[in-house]
């Protein structure tokens, strides 16, 4: 693999900058945080954005883990062993709501079809 | 005083405990990334710089095939901003939490603030209350995390060219299902259902966006648009309400 050779001050660069833009982003809102009234009027506007965060973004990071495993096609074979471990788990959170039960299950799952059928 | 610096690191402990399976699901993450860098002909200060100072696993794999393309490290630096700028969600919604404390515990925190940190601290505000925040517990996340990163990345660099495919082992699960089971007892009413099939279906949609833009594309539009509902269909009441009491 070739790769460019990066100069002693490049490498210094190229770690504070993303060190700085990453901690940036993280820290700016935290930042914020002090003023009394965060978000003046729109307080209940940003109140139901922000209570759709956690929704929003975990589910776009499951959704493509799960049904693209490969070469970026959607797969609903029963090879994806992911999508099937994932859909067990989905349903025991639905009865139960328990984190523990739900990973339990879904890695279960998991290991069993890999034991049965890889 | 002995009593509370106790309960501190018993705080601390649940909150490393409850990341586990995040934890876990890193591992082959860390490793790949530390045989990437190695494969790529990257020093072994740069790799490890990386997860120290950086700590944002998907920016970094982003960074180390970039620049094993050649790729000037401006470039890299503007696409770690877009990698992670998704965190400025998660780091926006926990603002209302974080106020109480001084600058120098926030800017820790914000510099823990991973998609496995977040939701673990997220999971355990919905199952016990806004009340229930505790730094101690966010940290001892965050600590269990970042050690098991560095550890990883640089085991990755070291021996990563011996252990082939270290996603095949199949550990990522952990992740996937240890969000799902904490994502589901959030769908509470018909918007959160509408937000995660939009986010869902969005990002499946777009995946191939480069620099993981899809993310931040499907999570915009998956509170963008039950946010936009949620307002039309309270406009009546709170309008009509007033009226009704004046006359």
């Amino acid at each position: 693999m070739n790769t460019t050779e990066l100069t002693d001050l490049q490498s210094l660069l190229l770690i504070a900058g993303m060190m700085a833009v990453t901690f940036g982003i993280r820290f700016f809102p935290f930042a914020l945080a002090s003023k009394d009234k965060l978000w003046g009027k729109y307080q209940t506007l940003a109140d139901t954005a922000l209570s759709f965060v956690p929704v929003a973004v975990l589910t776009s990071i499951i959704m493509p883990t799960v049904l693209i495993r490969q070469s970026g096609i959607v797969s609903f074979s029963f090879e994806n062993f992911h999508l099937w471990s994932s859909l067990v788990a989905f349903g025991v959170s639905l009865l139960t709501r328990n984190l523990l039960m739900t990973v339990v299950s879904g890695l279960g799952t998991f290991a069993l079809l890999t034991v049965l059928f890889h | 005083m002995t009593h509370s610096l106790k309960h501190k690191f018993i705080m601390a402990l649940s909150g490393a405990r409850d990341t586990l399976p995040l934890v876990l699901a890193a591992v082959p993450f860390g490793i790949l990334f530390g045989a990437l860098c190695q494969a790529f002909g990257l020093p072994f200060m740069l790799c490890m710089a990386m997860s120290v100072f950086v700590f944002a696993g998907s920016s970094q794999f982003v960074a180390v095939n970039l620049l094993g393309m050649g790729t000037p490290w401006f470039v890299v630096v503007c696409a770690t901003f877009v990698v992670n700028l998704r965190h400025m969600m998660y780091s926006a919604s926990l603002m209302k939490h974080v106020r109480q404390y001084s600058w120098l515990r926030r800017a820790v925190m914000a510099f823990g603030l991973t998609d496995e940190t977040y939701a673990t601290v997220l999971n355990r505000l919905n199952q016990q209350g806004d009340q229930a925040f505790c730094q101690h517990y966010y940290l001892g996340s965050f600590a269990f995390m970042y050690s098991n990163w560095i550890l990883c990345s640089g085991l990755g660099f070291l021996v990563g060219a011996q252990l082939k495919d270290p996603l095949g082992w199949g550990l990522d699960v952990a992740m996937v299902v240890a969000f799902i089971g904490i994502v589901t007892p959030l769908l509470k009413s018909k918007l959160m259902w509408l937000s995660a099939v939009l986010s869902g279906g969005v990002a499946v949609l777009t995946h191939d966006l480069p620099f993981q833009m899809s993310i931040l594309v499907s999570s915009v539009i998956a509170i963008v648009i039950p946010t936009w509902l949620t307002f039309r269909t309270k406009q009546t009441t709170p309008v009509l309400q007033p009226e009704v009491i004046q006359e």
